[in-house]
């Protein structure tokens, strides 16, 4: 069931991961949303999921699909609950806080997961304060405001998450420090001097990348409103 | 994943008590399977002594399925609905609901065989729905993904076929 459950979800949120058919029998008010995807062939080989992964960008990606009213299955604030969950014998942090964005709010910088779910707890403990979720979970303030296009982010998110959320995932056109053989560098030296006359076609290869980056920012809500001029 | 995507893709529950057993010995192992399963004493020690572990075989499940399912029939047949016939329809649930979870919710890689310590919430079969069978689904999600992305996992190819099926 898990791994139906990984496949469902990942339908569900990334367009053109493979499922395109929907189950004909399927009826919203009735069925599990994991019933509507028919599994296709994917994409085939690891390399053309690499491919298109590094390609994702905000567009296809869907953060809260489930849509609103939603009457076969209403959302519960317990969903909301954010602390430790309990397994059996192991425990795993649950915070919703760091996926604002998946309850259609406006995404926030989160508490360091010290402070949001401290480490110092036992089973038992947890057990307790699940039966007590609601007093766990989020609160109005915490969520924050509802986002418009789904996928805004306060100012300094994107930084806070590259720099510590994710330090090593880089952006396409993130400059990377890369040592050179030192002759390339002098025969591209050379080819730059003698290209120097169609040097406006390699820029207007970079301005399609920028324009490319402006949308990516203005899209994750890096750009203050009514800054656009 | 959030609690909401287990909820809204295959309607489980989320709230309710959390799953909250620890690690269980053979010998409760064979006690449990007994009490609750109606097993035989002998044929349980088989299914820990040959699962090394607190364990049964799922081929054992589906035998004493069948058996006690008849049993109970004949029962009923002869005597009408007794004590003893609803004792034995409760312990075909048990196995049932036992091999249900564990084909569904909790697959893991060892393909055949079952961990008895999920007995412990089929023990009174009124209370198994208030149990947080979402949020268990969840964790052993997270758990199954930070095996995967372990570097010496050798399953790492088996799961990415099977996510591209």
């Amino acid at each position: 069931m898990w791994l139906s459950l990984l496949r469902a979800w990942v339908y569900q949120h990334y367009q053109g991961m493979g499922s395109k058919d929907a189950w004909a029998g399927y009826r919203e008010d009735r069925d599990p949303r994991a019933m509507l995807f028919v599994p296709q062939s994917g994409l085939g080989t690891p390399d053309q999921y690499k491919t298109h992964l590094d390609a994702l960008d905000l567009t296809s990606v869907v953060m809260a699909p489930y849509g609103e009213p939603r009457e076969a299955r209403p959302f519960e604030r317990v969903n909301l609950y954010s602390r430790w969950l309990r397994y059996g014998d192991r425990m795993v942090r649950y915070q919703p806080e760091r996926v604002l964005r998946q309850f259609g709010r406006v995404q926030t910088i989160p508490r360091h997961p010290a402070e949001s779910a401290p480490p110092m707890i036992n089973l038992a403990e947890i057990r307790t304060r699940f039966q007590h979720a609601l007093d766990h979970a989020l609160t109005p303030e915490q969520l924050g405001h509802r986002a418009v296009h789904g996928v805004e982010a306060v100012k300094g998110y994107i930084e806070w998450f590259y720099h510590h959320s994710h330090p090593c995932m880089i952006l396409v056109d993130m400059p990377v420090p890369m040592p050179r053989p030192p002759e390339r560098e002098v025969l591209d030296a050379l080819v730059a001097h003698t290209d120097g006359e169609h040097g406006y076609l390699q820029l207007s290869g970079k301005m399609s990348r920028i324009r490319d980056h402006v949308y990516a920012v203005m899209s994750n809500g890096l750009v203050p409103r009514g800054s656009e001029e | 994943m959030t609690l909401d995507d287990v909820s809204c893709l295959l309607h489980l529950h989320i709230e309710g008590m959390l799953l909250s057993h620890e690690t269980i010995t053979r010998d409760d192992a064979v006690d449990w399977m007994v009490t609750h399963l109606g097993s035989d004493l002998g044929e349980a020690h088989v299914e820990v002594t040959h699962t090394k572990g607190a364990h049964c075989r799922f081929g054992y499940l589906k035998r004493i399925f069948k058996e006690r399912m008849k049993e109970q029939l004949a029962l009923e047949t002869e005597h009408g609905v007794t004590q003893e016939v609803m004792r034995m329809r409760d312990q075909v649930v048990r196995i049932y609901l036992l091999y249900l979870v564990w084909i569904t919710l909790f697959t893991d890689k060892s393909q055949n065989i079952v961990d008895v310590v999920y007995l412990r919430y089929f023990r009174d079969l009124d209370v198994v729905a208030y149990y947080s069978w979402g949020v268990a689904t969840l964790d052993h999600l997270y758990r199954e993904l930070n095996n995967v992305a372990r570097w010496n996992c050798g399953q790492v190819a088996g799961y990415l076929t099977l996510l591209q099926v």
